[in-house]
């Protein structure tokens, strides 16, 4: 078959095939011309010599295939060759050039791990709580906790619980049936031993097979039996945390097997859960019991009670039509309860096991953090700014070499390649460094915004280190692209050549921009610090009622031997005694609760009314107190008089009702000699003596509450015996009255558990949304101020060096020094003014976002902005400064020379 | 035409093709020719097995190949031994000889009492 005489237009095809085969053409076609002229000397005619050639060629087509398949092969081993020689060229040349510029390596290095850093931080943060599945738990996706919500009568709004007792899982899981098996758990905290200075032990109780459905195999020993965890016979039995294991008990296996103290009483290790397990919740579990051994105290059956719910709820489900089912059953259960209104009137539903992604969850703490996310991505955006500003003048001070590279015959694409392995070298060593300021940045952010969680581990993982080096590799990118992209071009050579002492009309205005973004941001940011710092100082000027810096409560509780509560409160009443002469205690009163620690209510009866009046946040609410307890706890009594001992039991009943009950109800501030009905409605009367300032009942910010005080003397028997001792002290003294306070507890009472605390120790985590906000934007703030200040220090700079022929010739043309100084800083203002317009405006846009985590500040407040803009301005003229300084000391002369 | 023309098997080409360019580097149509006049006319050449061989032992690292102009001035591809392809010679060669002389003794071999 012939195939050499191809038509001729088929020649033309080995244009477009690749090389490897048209190299594989020309050699056989070498070949075969050489065969024919052979022939043809040998006496044959052409056409003979090419006839027989070509027979004894053969058929073609068979090898061609097979040795086209080798060529390709070898050309693409050759190429991979070539290209990681390249690669490494570059990478050697990146290199060497951080290292002839050394400090602006380092500078471009650290702007970038700072802001790849922060990110980082804030990633670990919301990667735990959001997005981070419970390890060591098999497929969750699957599993569901059981929310329950309440709908209360209007006006009051409902609620979501997380968490339910006992019988209302024994319902539910009646109805499911033995093939739906429920679990649940409840943590509490206990000490390793009796005495107050044993450690505590994180301690979740089992209910259900626990371990079972989270797909938990036990690594040493066994996990608990379905008898061990039947309701009703105690099983003294644990299983440990790896971590717990390692830790507390010595990574010893034999430990299996012996007993471990919780609280007053020994339980015995039957298993060690698998390294990397610590339960579905953000806090590490250490310990694993079963429900069965906890116990409340009081000694009656807990699990019983509909009053105590600490129990969360898991199941399993594998499809969509499976959990309805689920859920629809779970409430037929629960409805069951008919008696019980709670339990009647709560509709349950599932969500994710993550608790953050639960219904009702949105805490002031997660919205910050969810918040600080878009302040990092600010901060990181005016890195990059910053570092591409940076490499921009580097590439533009390197433009004699890059000249002599594109002269020497290097094409626009290789030129980028380096460009883009320089920047990837920076990149990743920005990165290693970013993983380090990630991580201190991430226990930073865990130890200010959730202290109480007991972390499992650090927050250097393969996500965190992932996310860091995309990051890293994305901002590096971008930082060296965006100088270059000339009105949607790439343009490397030209921008560079084009670049320098023409003024370079493109590039500056990428600087410029460059430089106005930077401004706009460090606006935003800092005015976000401001109001959160004003926001911080309006809370803490807020008037709770109480004297909170000089006030101390005190109660007992049950230590190494179980105390009936009885003679717990006879207790306090000695205790009471000898504090009150502790120097520095101005008074020593009794309450069956401490301020701001719970509430207690009891049926009432208003006289000519039929229902009970209620407000938005609740009916009234009482304390029951000894007479001293308003002068103890500073509370101010505003019409009438306080309790005294006269109002005892026997004589007539006397109770104090606070400022916003008066108006309430009785609607005036003086409602003395008013009658009301307590505890039932033939009740003899109580009457009003007093009128109390408002204090705070729960929270420091809330809503005006109905609350009202009666002597512990008169008031319902079960609110009778006093509970907490309020001491009122001279708030110098505190701290070595609580540690009177304790020796005189102990002493009055050993055996018992004494529980001192300051009012104000108690009630300052609530403060600690504002002050955390404040205190990370102001971190930010001033870091994105610090980051600005040095891309305007070094865009000043440069364009000065650049216009050195300029100022020299302005000089020799007779301007004053003083002149070209208020010149160069001018443009730098104009340039920053500019920044300012814009952050002002994006500030006054954004506002909306943080308006609900503020408290009594205008989020668009004007003297926060024009303070802002001010603060930055003073910075750019302090970063202008020595640039300008230097201009003002050109020698015209010089100048003139050099050029 | 062409007296009998031997079948050369796959294996010897190699060593004769590496043989070849042991004297210098050559284009496929040079190779070819030397084995033809080596071997007085007797072996056959295919030359897709030739070809073939030619590019497997450049996968192989024997030869390299280079673009060069032949002796008539024309375009071609010659190819050049390898500091491991002359290994290989050795060896192949080394290895044939063995296999010569093993057949050799074979056929000469003469059992105990048996008339030629």
């Amino acid at each position: 078959m012939s195939r050499l005489h191809e038509p001729s237009w088929r020649r033309y095809l080995t244009f477009w095939r690749p090389t490897v085969d048209r190299d594989l053409d020309a050699e056989l076609r070498f070949h075969f011309d050489e065969r024919v002229a052979d022939l043809v000397a040998r006496g044959r005619t052409q056409a003979e010599a090419r006839v027989e050639a070509e027979r004894e060629f053969g058929d073609r087509e068979e090898y061609r295939e097979r040795i086209r398949e080798i060529d390709h092969r070898v050309q693409a081993r050759r190429d991979r060759a070539e290209w990681l020689e390249s690669v490494k060229t570059d990478v050697r040349l990146a290199v060497r050039g951080m290292r002839r510029a050394p400090a602006l390596s380092a500078m471009v290095v650290v702007t970038l791990a700072l802001g790849i850093g922060a990110n980082g931080a804030i990633f670990s943060m919301i990667d735990r709580i959001y997005l981070r599945p419970p390890p060591g738990v098999a497929a969750p996706e699957q599993l569901r906790r059981f929310y329950g919500y309440y709908e209360s009568r209007p006006p009051m709004p409902g609620f979501t619980r997380s968490s339910f007792n006992y019988p209302e899982f024994a319902d539910i899981q009646a109805s499911l049936g033995n093939d739906r098996p429920i679990a649940a758990f409840g943590t509490t905290a206990l000490r390793l031993g009796t005495d107050d200075g044993a450690p505590e032990a994180s301690v979740a109780d089992v209910v259900g097979d626990y371990f079972g459905m989270l797909g938990v195999r036990p690594w040493r020993g066994r996990f608990f039996a379905p008898q061990e965890l039947a309701i009703d016979a105690p099983t003294l039995a644990v299983v440990v945390s790896h971590r717990f294991w390692n830790r507390a008990l010595g990574g010893d296996t034999s430990v299996i097997g012996k007993d471990v103290q919780l609280g007053r009483r020994k339980f015995r290790v039957i298993g060690i859960a698998p390294p990397g397990f610590d339960g579905v919740d953000l806090s590490a579990v250490d310990i694993w019991r079963p429900a069965n051994s906890s116990s409340t105290g009081s000694g009656r059956s807990w699990y019983a009670s509909r009053n105590t719910s600490r129990l969360q709820i898991l199941a399993r489900v594998n499809d969509p039509v499976y959990e309805r089912v689920l859920v629809h059953d779970a409430n037929n259960g629960l409805h069951r309860a008919v008696d019980d209104r709670l339990a009647a009137k709560t509709t349950i539903s599932v969500g994710p096991i993550l608790a953050s992604r639960g219904p009702g969850n949105d805490s002031k703490e997660s919205s910050i953090a969810l918040r600080l996310s878009g302040v990092t991505l600010m901060v990181l955006l005016i890195a990059v700014a910053n570092v591409a500003n940076l490499l921009l003048t580097r590439a533009i001070l390197r433009r004699r070499e890059i000249a002599v590279r594109v002269a020497l015959g290097v094409s626009r694409g290789r030129l980028a390649a380096q460009l883009i392995t320089e920047s990837g070298v920076l990149a990743i060593t920005a990165g290693l460094v970013a993983l380090v300021t990630a991580t201190w940045g991430a226990v930073a952010i865990r130890t200010l915004l959730l202290p109480d969680i007991q972390w499992p581990d650090s927050p250097l993982d393969m996500r965190l280190g992932a996310f860091t080096l995309a990051v890293a590799l994305l901002a590096g990118g971008l930082a060296s692209i965006l100088p270059f992209v000339r009105s949607g071009t790439l343009d490397v050579a030209s921008t560079i050549r084009g670049g320098a002492t023409q003024g370079g009309q493109a590039r500056s205005k990428v600087r410029a921009a460059l430089i106005v973004t930077q401004a706009a941001l460090s606006v935003v940011l800092l005015s976000g610090a401001a109001l959160f710092l004003r926001s911080l100082e309006a809370v803490s000027r807020l008037d709770l009622g109480y004297d909170v810096a000089g006030v101390v409560t005190a109660s007992f509780s049950s230590g190494a031997r179980v105390i009936p509560f009885s003679d717990r409160s006879r207790a306090l009443v000695a205790v009471r005694e000898r504090v009150g002469r502790i120097p520095g205690v101005h008074t020593a009163a009794l309450a069956n609760i401490g301020p701001m620690a719970g509430l207690a209510t009891e049926r009432m009866f208003f006289p000519g009314r039929d229902s009970l009046p209620t407000l938005p946040s609740g009916p009234p609410t009482f304390t029951s107190v000894s007479p001293e307890f308003f002068r103890a706890a500073g509370i101010t009594i505003r019409a009438g008089r306080a309790f005294s001992d006269l109002d005892r039991d026997g004589s007539s009943r006397v109770m104090i009702v606070n400022e916003t009950m008066a108006r309430f109800i009785w609607r005036k501030p003086n409602p003395l000699g008013e009658c009301v009905h307590i505890e039932t409605a033939a009740s003899p009367c109580t009457t009003v003596v007093g009128v109390s300032e408002d204090v705070r009942r729960d929270k420091v910010i809330e809503e005006p509450m109905l609350q009202f005080y009666l002597p512990l003397a008169q008031a319902p028997l079960w609110a009778r015996e006093p509970g907490t001792l309020v001491i009122g002290a001279e708030p110098a003294a505190v701290a070595r009255i609580r540690n009177e306070v304790r020796v005189i507890m102990t002493q009055t009472l050993p055996g018992s558990s004494a529980e001192i605390t300051s009012l104000a120790e108690s009630i300052a985590p609530q403060y600690r949304p504002w002050r955390i906000g404040a205190r990370l934007f102001a971190v930010f703030g001033a870091l994105a101020l610090l980051v600005a200040a040095i891309g305007i220090y070094s865009a000043i700079g440069y364009a000065v060096t650049q216009r050195t022929h300029e100022l020299g010739v302005r000089l020799a043309l007779g301007a004053q020094r003083s002149a070209i100084g208020t010149m160069v800083i001018g443009s730098g203002l104009r340039l920053v003014g500019a920044g300012i317009a814009l952050g002002i405006a994006a500030s006054l846009v954004l506002s909306r976002l943080i308006e609900s985590l503020l408290y009594a500040t205008d989020a668009r407040d004007p003297v926060v902005l024009a303070g802002v803009s001010v603060v930055l301005l003073l910075a750019t003229i302090a970063a202008a400064a020595v640039p300008a300084w230097r201009a003002t000391r050109l020698d015209p002369v010089k100048t003139l020379r050099a050029e | 035409m062409t007296t009998s023309e031997l079948d050369l098997l796959q294996g010897t080409l190699d060593l004769l093709v590496l043989k070849a360019l042991s004297w210098g580097a050559n284009h496929g149509y040079g190779v070819a020719r030397f084995i033809r006049e080596g071997s007085a006319q007797s072996f056959r050449i295919q030359d897709g097995a030739l070809y073939t061989s030619l590019h497997r032992m450049e996968e192989r690292g024997w030869v390299e190949s280079f673009w060069g102009t032949s002796d008539r001035g024309k375009r071609a591809k010659f190819y050049r031994l390898t500091t491991p392809g002359r290994r290989a010679l050795r060896a192949e060669q080394a290895g044939w000889e063995q296999y010569v002389a093993a057949v050799a003794g074979v056929i000469a071999l003469r059992p105990e009492g048996a008339t030629a």
